[in-house]
Formats: C-alpha cells, structure tokens, sequence
C-alpha cells in the first residue's frame, strides 16, 4: 500500500511552469499588451484596449507540456460597441502583434495567437462589452458570441480548496492528457470535469488517493451523461462535438487509468505503484524506491486494519 | 413497525455512560438522538482519531439498526463511501446480514462496539489507505455477497440449494452428507450456517432466492474479482 503523495509532489513541480519561463513569458505579455495599446492609439484612437489575464494561467492550472510549451490567455477588452465585424477587429490585433515573433502569429477561431517557438504561446482572444449586455467574443468568420472568461475564472475560484489540492489535481488530469494526447479533452473541459467531481467526494490528504477519487467520479458523471458544460455563459457544451470514436477514446482512457490507481493505491512497493502511475502520467512521473511500504507495520495502521476487519459496509 | 423510542432512550442513557463523548438528548415531541465524537483507540487505549456522529432511532428500531449520520464532514454523501445518498445515513451492512444481528437482538452499546466502531475503521482505513478493507458490492450483489461468505462458497448454485435448506425449515439427519456436494456430514458441514440464516422470515428468504435464481438466470453470476476480500 505504496503512499505515492510524495511522488506527486515532485510531479506537480516538474510540470508547473518554472520562474524563469514564467519571467520570459510576463515580459513578452507586457510588450504585446504595449504594442497593442500604441497600434490602436496610432491607427484606431477611439478603440481603447484593456486587458485581462485568464485561463489557465489566471487560475494557477497552467502546466508545461512535455514538449515544455505552456500559455497565456490575455484577453483583449473594448468597452464600446465596435462599428466593424469580428474578424476586422482580430485582424487588428493579428496586425498589432505582428513581428514580435520569429513566425507570424495565427488567426484563430477564437483568438489571435503569437507563438514564440519552442516556449511558450500568448492568445489574445477579443471581446467588446457595453452596459447592460454580456460580454461578447469575437469569432473569425462569424458574428460576436456571449462569452465572460472571468465567469469561469470566478467559478473555478469558488470551487477550489485553500490547501491547493484541486489545482494540484487539474493539473495532474491535464498532464495525463498532455501525456495521452490523442485528442484527449482539453485543459479547459479536465478543469471543469474535475471541480464537479470534487463537490462529489472529500479531498484527501493524500494526493494519489484523491487522484484516483476525482477520476472515479469523473466516470460516474460521464456514464451517465457524456457532457462537459462550460459554467459561464454561453454554457457550451465542450463535448458537444465528439464523436462516438473519440468519447471511447477518452472513456477507454478513464477507465485504464481508475483501474492502474486502484492496483497502484493496492501496492506495496513504492517503484511498481509508480510505474503504474508513469504509464498514465507520462516519464516526467517520478519513480519510487525500490522498497515496500507495508502499511500494516505501522502501530496505528496495524490497529486500523483490526478495528476495521469485521466491518463490511454496502451501499444500494 | 416504528421504532421503540422508550427503548432507545433506555439503552441511550446506558450508551452514554460507556462513551462519555457521546451525549444523549432528549427533546419534547422530537426524536431522540445521541451525538458526540466516537473515538477510535489502538490496543493501548490511545486515541487514532474520533469521528462526529449522531445517531438516530430510525424507522424501526431495534428490528433494524438505528440510523447513523457522520456530521463532521470528513466523509462524503457518496454511495462509494457507504453512504446513503438520499439521507446520508451510513450504509453499515447488507439487508440480510442487518436484518440477522437484529433478529439475533442489538443493543445501542453492542450496536456501537460491534458495527459503528468497525464501520468507521473501515472508513479511516479508507481516508488513510484509499481503499476499504473489506466492503460488499452495492445493491442486490452484495446480498449475495454475504451469503456467499455464510455458506464459504463462490458459488451461487450452492447458495440456492443452502438458502431452499433453510426455507423449508426441515433439517437433513446429522450424520446425512451436505446438500452442497463435499462429502462431508451436514452437522459438521453447512448444518450451523443454514441454521443462522434460517432466522430470515420465508417472506425474506424468498426474496433473496429470487435475487440469486435472477442473477444465474441472467448469466451475472458474481465473478471471482468481484467478490470482496473472502
């Protein structure tokens, strides 16, 4: 019965995203937003941007893939009705942030996204808002959408634990699914599926056993209904688009790694429950001694296991 | 049925005494209660931890357990941890294993020594572990679960011949060989096994008969990996 906290501790430390990549990518955040703020002011005065970290970075669940990417979504604010289509006023920004970076920046759906090659990505998705109306996205090759990121941010805030362990754990799903890829669900959908399942169960002290608790949950949630709604307006469903080949995917994926947590939480010894945690977790999962933990050595596990033997519970 | 409250507050008040943590309250046109912090103590006497509980006549009592509710938060309202999800009452024991320790006769101090205390261990051993040492499967499996465990089989025709043996409340000769096929006499085979189940009502019995003819009929016969820990 192999206590991997610490393995996960170590885990949680190799993939967070390290000071001095945190360091370069706030400089090139502020040096976009300031080329932004002169483009508009030198070629459109009466839009005024401003700006708002979100995402993944704002909720401290962003992690470094294992090519050693990560992101920023800084999101740009107009406050006025805009008097052009979305797609212009992305090309704005797509024209305000060009030749900051090696390689062009890209004109996505939802965004403007400037890679800065072998490091990092900052997306600038746009919004506008005005008084008494939501706020709105803009949308390549479509109107504007009701969107509020901050809603989300302000949702996942509510939900999250003081002691941490529920960031510990978006960011333990998002490297599994960094580590499978294999259109495994985004960072975004992993963070919403697991703040639901954590108003199911207690979080445990024990990260691995928590782990294992939120996937649990996360399967019963998805058996029953295979739906992942952002809680934030427009309350799209993330898995609206799924096809049946990818939600096995992803289910089949689930239900391998509950089942290697279960035998990994069963073990003794600490290098084989890491090995079962690797294989889902990817090589950057550190591995445990060589050496058994027998929790019922200990005087008090020891005592533990008696008080509990003749204790069957059931459920219905 | 309902419960016999003059009963509970009687052995309440004698509870209390053994566990002084535990406090018995009584409250005009309520329901009684008991409620405190159950501590758990290793061989030595020393305390591991104390849970929050209270504890309640339920519906029937003693004819079933009383209800007990952990109040302190450390456990879920979750079917996986044993917890009833519509009261959030703790599911301490299967239907048939239940109704048996109360035919056989409970008392609130023997009901907390000897099901409360193990219950919550299983559920420290749970929070510590990540797993229960022992646990039945939920719903109509982890009847036959018990059974099977009674009759120290795994397997589930076995379990029909022995639950029909207690049903027709006929015993074979001592020295006549088991009906479950060992070769051995039933008196030193099954005889005290069917004996104890032999307590359930027919009403009892042939509902958990047609659970187990359901499950071979459907071909769910319980697998090996599926049966806890016997």
């Amino acid at each position: 019965m192999a206590n991997c906290d610490h393995l996960f501790s170590k885990y949680n430390d190799e993939i967070r995203i390290g000071s001095k990549k945190n360091g370069r990518m706030m400089d090139s955040k502020n040096a976009l937003r300031k080329r932004i703020r002169k483009w508009f002011k030198d070629n459109h005065p009466e839009y005024e941007p401003k700006f708002f970290i979100q995402g993944s970075y704002k909720m401290k669940t962003g992690i470094r893939t294992k090519d050693d990417i990560c992101d920023l979504d800084d999101g740009v604010y107009f406050f006025r009705k805009p008097d052009v289509t979305g797609t212009t006023l992305q090309g704005w920004i797509w024209d305000a942030v060009n030749g900051y970076t090696d390689t062009d920046p890209e004109h996505r759906k939802k965004c403007i996204r400037s890679i800065f090659a072998g490091d990092y990505e900052i997306d600038h998705p746009v919004y506008y808002k005005i008084d008494g109306a939501p706020y709105r996205i803009a949308v390549k090759d479509a109107e504007f959408e009701d969107s509020d990121p901050k809603e989300m941010v302000d949702w996942f805030n509510k939900k999250k634990d003081k002691e941490g362990r529920l960031i510990a754990q978006v960011m333990n799903l998002k490297g599994w699914c960094d580590h499978k890829r294999n259109k495994m669900p985004s960072g975004l959908a992993m963070t919403i599926l697991a703040s639901n399942a954590k108003s199911k169960i207690v979080l445990n002290e024990r990260a691995d056993i928590t782990l294992r608790d939120i996937l649990k949950e996360i399967k019963k949630a998805l058996d029953n209904k295979f739906e992942c709604i952002v809680p934030a307006v427009p309350g799209d469903d993330l898995f609206a688009s799924y096809d049946q080949t990818r939600k096995n995917n992803f289910m089949d994926a689930l239900s391998d790694f509950i089942s290697d947590a279960d035998k990994a939480l069963q073990e003794d010894n600490e290098l084989t429950a890491s090995k079962l945690w690797r294989k889902h977790l990817g090589d950057r999962f550190p591995l445990g001694e060589d050496k058994q933990q027998n929790q019922s050595q200990t005087r008090v596990n020891s005592a533990i296991i008696t008080g509990a033997a003749t204790s069957n519970p059931w459920g219905k | 049925m309902s419960a016999d409250l003059s009963l509970f507050n009687r052995e309440a008040a004698l509870l209390v005494q053994q566990y002084p943590e535990l406090e018995h309250v009584m409250i005009k046109g309520k329901i009684p209660f008991v409620h405190g912090q159950l501590l758990l103590k290793d061989e030595a006497g020393d305390v591991i931890t104390e849970y929050s509980i209270r504890m309640e006549p339920g519906p029937d009592y003693p004819n079933w357990f009383p209800w007990v509710f952990e109040t302190g938060g450390r456990i879920p309202i979750n079917i996986d941890w044993h917890i009833f999800e519509n009261k959030g009452n703790c599911c301490i024991a299967s239907a048939p294993e239940e109704a048996l320790i109360c035919r056989k006769g409970i008392t609130l101090t023997s009901f907390v020594r000897f099901q409360v205390i193990p219950y919550f261990f299983n559920q420290l051993h749970r929070e510590r572990m990540g797993f229960f040492l022992n646990e039945r499967s939920h719903g109509n499996l982890g009847h036959l679960e018990f059974f099977m465990e009674e009759f120290e089989t795994k397997d589930l025709s076995i379990v029909i011949k022995l639950l029909n043996e207690a049903r027709s409340r006929k015993e074979p000769k001592s020295n006549s060989r088991c009906i479950c096929g060992s070769k051995r006499k039933y008196q030193k085979c099954h005889r005290p096994a069917v004996r104890k189940i032999a307590a359930l009502t027919n009403m009892e019995l042939d509902h958990y008969l047609k659970i187990a003819n359901d499950f071979i009929r459907d071909r769910k016969v319980p697998k090996e990996e599926s049966i806890t820990n016997f």
